[in-house]
């Protein structure tokens, strides 16, 4: 399997927990949260679309809102291979980190 | 929840609208739209609209850059499939790039050609201000057109008319002799001019000054060329130069600049600039400086950056009129240099008429070789229906079918186009020989014609792929895939029409070119009415000109090879000058233009010219030479003339000999008397009627001297001739031509024309059999199951072919059938520039030999085909059935 960048993968994460509501915009409110940094709109489309082209998530179209203009959205949902592939992921980090002892960062 | 919406702000909403992919247009502005209304509502419109901004900023090329990716990767999809067909396919595309390189090359190098004819004169930086003052004299049964005017015009015209800034005359005195110390050679490009010639034209000088280099009276600028020619490597500033003719005799001149050498595409062709006031003493004031009456020279003025040529015209003429006579018609027409080359009606250079043929044509080989391509490919679209489906199937849009078709197509025409641009490298100096045009390679390169070829690349990809790009996305991948679609019979229709189509124009073209050849051949072979083969002409410009040449005369005679030597002012195959006469018992007021010839007693013998009544001049009459004292009075008796039949006819004579023709100068009458009739000789190209001419005696203007010899041993009698040439005048080179070939030099642009026209009916024929090849063999192919069924049940080969080639047959027939009333039309349009033609409906046996040629070629293009089909084995295309 091809390895995921570490972008894809938290979007992958992303999507996966927005379940049923992973818009472009919700999904970039996720991220800007639990990574603390600024994503732009190009960050988190690219990967995407990416991904989708990969056939790593299926997209749908939702009913448009007034907020959005009048313009219809657009909601990310993990395939079986997306699926798959985050499992294989996570498979892979716990035996990677098998082994490795709680990191502590001593303050001195 | 607020449902209002905060439209977001309009420039970088156009921008993404613009650059958004346009699949994703929809969701993603929604999403930027959705985020900037609750970071409206969170933090206010300015920071909304900042945040807006940098966003379209940080995000847009991203985005971008990504769809450009995606799109790259189908692209090389594309790519990877065009070539895995052109290297299945070799024949077919073989036949593609070979006949779109060559279709390509005919136009780049027509389209080089025609831009060449239009750059003359554009280097010259006023040339939409630089006007040349023409001529035109109406009479009642013709129009006089001259590019040439009277000495005093420009000048008046540049004092009386505050809109004329500048004037320039050119006088040329023919030929000079031109000498520095040992240095002598004859120039024909010596040029008096004024030195308004210098701020007028772009003649950029390279040393000396501008402003006062042609002021004083023996001055003169050379070109570059002709500086080192003289020169070496000195500096010629200052040093002088020594021309002479039998015109103006010796004049000593000294070089004060020296110009750049001046462009091939140009008209004003002159090595060297001699200023117009070294002719003030030469020149005398009533004949020459203020004579309104002859048209010497050629003059240009030059008009404000702002101006009405119209106007200025009919102020021109208003000035004009005040110094002509009453009974004067002549009006002048003004002409922009610009114009010149093309457009003129006063001079014999290119035609525009020409230029839009050779495109036209160059078009519609064009045209031929895409068409190929189209029906090739619609032929062979049952081969490509199964990928079509399949794409479709795994969800190609129409549109995307459309694009990759499209791609293929100009990926071919880019493919032919570097071809074709190798064919152009080995091709334009040939073209060069053809034309005397002096276009170099690498000006594609320097002009915008870069950019022409890109457009050409495009746009024929574009229409050769545009119907089977329509045509091939069309299918049903549902029937395709079945295989429902029968090979090769959608568009056969469309496909004969555009055969047919292909096979008018190249037939049109071969018959053109035919009728062309035969005029031609016509024109070259007619009895001119005096020898022009085996003359030799020795173009005497020097002050020996002028001298009696009888030493010379006897010295040839002496040699049994010589058949004639005569001394003249014209040749009888240049008009030149013209004489204003009137006739006894003509009607008050009528004059008659004449032309008008100096010769000797052994002109007519010399030429061979027949005479049908009367004498030819002789030295037993001493009253036949022409008396030139033109003091003042009547002259009862002038001398003798000589007339031509023509101009019998115009004076209305039952009984020519002894009448007398007048020629007034001023108030002064003189008269000469008719002593012979020669018949009518075409004295000029065979595109001019026969005119009216004279000749008088003259033994002392010998410009050119003819020699008639016998058709043995050339070579040895020219030399013979130079020997005694030498002999007698020891100090002049002897400068010399054929006569045939200065007549042939006459045809040259039909000659070039013809040529032309050869080559694009044989390019033409060319690709359409190149067509009908890959059609042929298409059709061979598609029916090979048939063939072997038909070969299976006892048909013979022969009527296997003929079961192929009926259907090509056909189609040519049929275009031979548009094609002949279009080539009539053309054809005879054509013909009637010419006042001596052949008729068209005698040439109707060409129209057939067009035909069966067509037909001939197009026969053994298809039987090639044919016969590999029939003599196939049936065993072998029937063995998986």
């Amino acid at each position: 399997m091809k390895y995921l960048t570490r972008k894809e993968e938290l979007i992958l994460l992303a999507v996966f927990k927005l379940e049923d509501n992973a818009s472009l915009v919700k999904i970039r409110e996720n991220l800007t949260a639990s990574t603390g940094n600024e994503w732009t709109v190009g960050n988190v489309y690219v990967p995407l679309d990416r991904m989708k082209k990969l056939g790593y998530l299926k997209s749908h179209i939702g009913q448009p809102t007034a907020q959005r203009g009048g313009k219809a959205v657009k909601f990310y949902r993990l395939s079986k291979e997306g699926k798959e592939a985050l499992s294989e992921l996570r498979k892979v980090h716990d035996r990677m980190w098998a082994g490795i002892p709680e990191l502590a960062i001593k303050k001195e | 929840m607020n449902q209002r919406f905060y439209p977001p702000p309009k420039i970088p909403q156009w921008l993404m609208h613009r650059f958004l992919p346009q699949t994703e247009q929809v969701y993603l502005g929604g999403d930027f739209d959705e985020i900037y209304n609750s970071m409206f509502e969170e933090k206010g419109r300015a920071s909304a609209n900042r945040w807006y901004w940098f966003q379209l900023i940080q995000s847009l090329p991203e985005i971008m850059l990504n769809s450009i990716y995606w799109s790259l990767v189908m692209f090389q999809n594309y790519l990877k499939i065009t070539f895995r067909n052109l290297k299945r396919h070799k024949g077919y595309s073989l036949i593609n790039i070979a006949g779109l390189s060559v279709g390509m090359a005919c136009f780049i190098l027509i389209i080089l050609f025609a831009m060449y004819e239009f750059s003359f004169e554009s280097h010259h930086q006023n040339a939409e201000r630089i006007y040349r003052v023409n001529v035109e004299q109406h009479l009642t049964d013709q129009v006089f057109r001259a590019q040439t005017s009277p000495v005093p015009l420009a000048e008046t015209l540049y004092n009386e008319i505050p809109e004329v800034i500048g004037f320039t005359r050119f006088q040329s005195l023919r030929t000079f002799l031109v000498r520095h110390e040992d240095q002598r050679y004859y120039e024909n490009e010596v040029v008096f001019a004024d030195h308004g010639a210098l701020d007028m034209f772009t003649f950029p000088i390279l040393k000396g000054d501008k402003t006062t280099a042609l002021r004083e009276p023996n001055t003169a600028v050379l070109t570059e060329d002709m500086a080192s020619k003289y020169f070496g490597n000195l500096d010629p500033i200052g040093k002088p130069l020594e021309v002479e003719n039998n015109l103006i005799g010796k004049m000593s001149l000294m070089v004060t600049g020296v110009m750049q050498n001046q462009p091939k595409n140009s008209n004003i062709q002159s090595n060297m600039l001699i200023s117009m006031e070294s002719l003030k003493d030469i020149a005398p004031p009533a004949a020459y400086w203020n004579n309104w009456i002859s048209q010497q020279l050629v003059s240009y003025i030059m008009l404000p950056e702002t101006h009405s040529a119209v106007e200025v015209e009919k102020k021109i003429n208003e000035v004009f009129a005040k110094h002509l006579r009453d009974d004067d018609k002549r009006v002048l027409k003004l002409e922009q240099l610009k114009r010149m080359h093309l457009y003129s009606a006063f001079t014999n250079t290119g035609d525009i008429r020409t230029i839009y043929i050779f495109l036209a044509t160059g078009l519609l080989i064009l045209l031929i070789a895409c068409i190929n391509f189209m029906n090739l490919s619609t032929a062979r679209s049952a081969n490509r229906a199964k990928e079509v489906g399949m794409r479709k199937v795994v969800g190609a849009k129409r549109k995307q079918l459309i694009q990759q078709f499209f791609g293929e197509t100009i990926l071919f025409s880019a493919f032919s186009m570097v071809l074709s641009l190798a064919l152009v490298y080995v091709f334009l100096p040939s073209l060069n020989n053809l034309t005397g045009q002096f276009i170099r390679f690498g000006d594609i390169a320097r002009s915008g014609i870069i950019f022409g070829l890109f457009g050409i690349v495009v746009l024929v990809g574009l229409f050769s792929g545009s119907y089977p790009a329509l045509f091939l996305s069309a299918f049903q991948p549902t029937s395709v895939l079945k295989g429902i679609l029968k090979t090769g019979q959608k568009g056969r229709m469309f496909r004969k029409v555009l055969v047919i189509f292909q096979f008018s124009i190249t037939i049109a073209l071969i018959i053109c070119t035919f009728v062309l050849g035969r005029q031609l051949q016509f024109m070259r072979n007619k009895a001119m009415g005096f020898k022009k083969d085996q003359i030799l002409v020795i173009s005497n410009e020097s002050a020996a000109g002028s001298q009696n040449i009888q030493p010379f005369k006897t010295a040839l005679m002496q040699n049994p090879r010589v058949l004639g030597v005569c001394g003249s002012l014209q040749l009888p195959s240049r008009i030149g000058m013209y004489n204003d006469v009137t006739w006894e018992g003509a009607p008050e007021g009528e004059k008659i233009e004449l032309i008008h010839n100096s010769v000797d007693y052994d002109f007519i013998g010399t030429y061979e010219i027949e005479l049908v009544a009367g004498r030819n001049f002789s030295p037993e009459f001493p009253t036949d030479q022409r008396n030139t004292r033109r003091s003042s009075g009547d002259s009862q008796n002038a001398g003798a003339v000589i007339l031509n039949q023509e101009a019998v006819r115009r004076f209305g004579w039952e009984d020519p000999i002894g009448k007398k023709v007048i020629q007034t100068y001023g108030a002064d009458r003189n008269y000469y008397t008719v002593v012979g009739v020669i018949e009518d000789f075409h004295f000029s190209s065979l595109k001019n009627a026969i005119r009216p001419m004279n000749l008088f005696l003259s033994l002392d203007s010998n410009r050119y001297i003819s020699v008639n010899m016998q058709t043995q041993d050339i070579p040895g009698t020219i030399s013979f001739i130079e020997e005694t040439w030498d002999k007698i005048y020891p100090n002049l080179p002897m400068d010399y031509y054929f006569l045939d070939s200065v007549f042939d030099r006459q045809y040259r642009s039909e000659q070039r024309l013809q040529r032309l026209f050869g080559y694009f009916s044989g390019l033409a024929i060319f690709i359409a059999c190149l067509g009908l090849f890959g059609l042929a063999s298409f059709a061979a192919e598609q029916r090979t199951k048939e063939i072997g069924i038909r070969k299976v049940l006892g048909s013979s080969v022969s009527g296997i072919v003929s079961l192929l080639s009926k259907e090509f047959t056909i189609l040519v027939m049929v275009a031979n059938i548009i094609a002949w009333p279009i080539a009539y039309l053309v054809s005879r349009t054509w013909l009637k520039s010419f006042a001596y033609r052949i008729d068209i409906n005698s040439q109707l046996g060409y129209f057939l030999a067009a035909a069966v040629l067509a037909l001939l070629i197009s026969w053994l293009t298809v039987s090639f085909q044919a016969i590999k089909a029939a003599h196939a084995n049936p065993v072998d295309s029937l063995r998986y059935e």
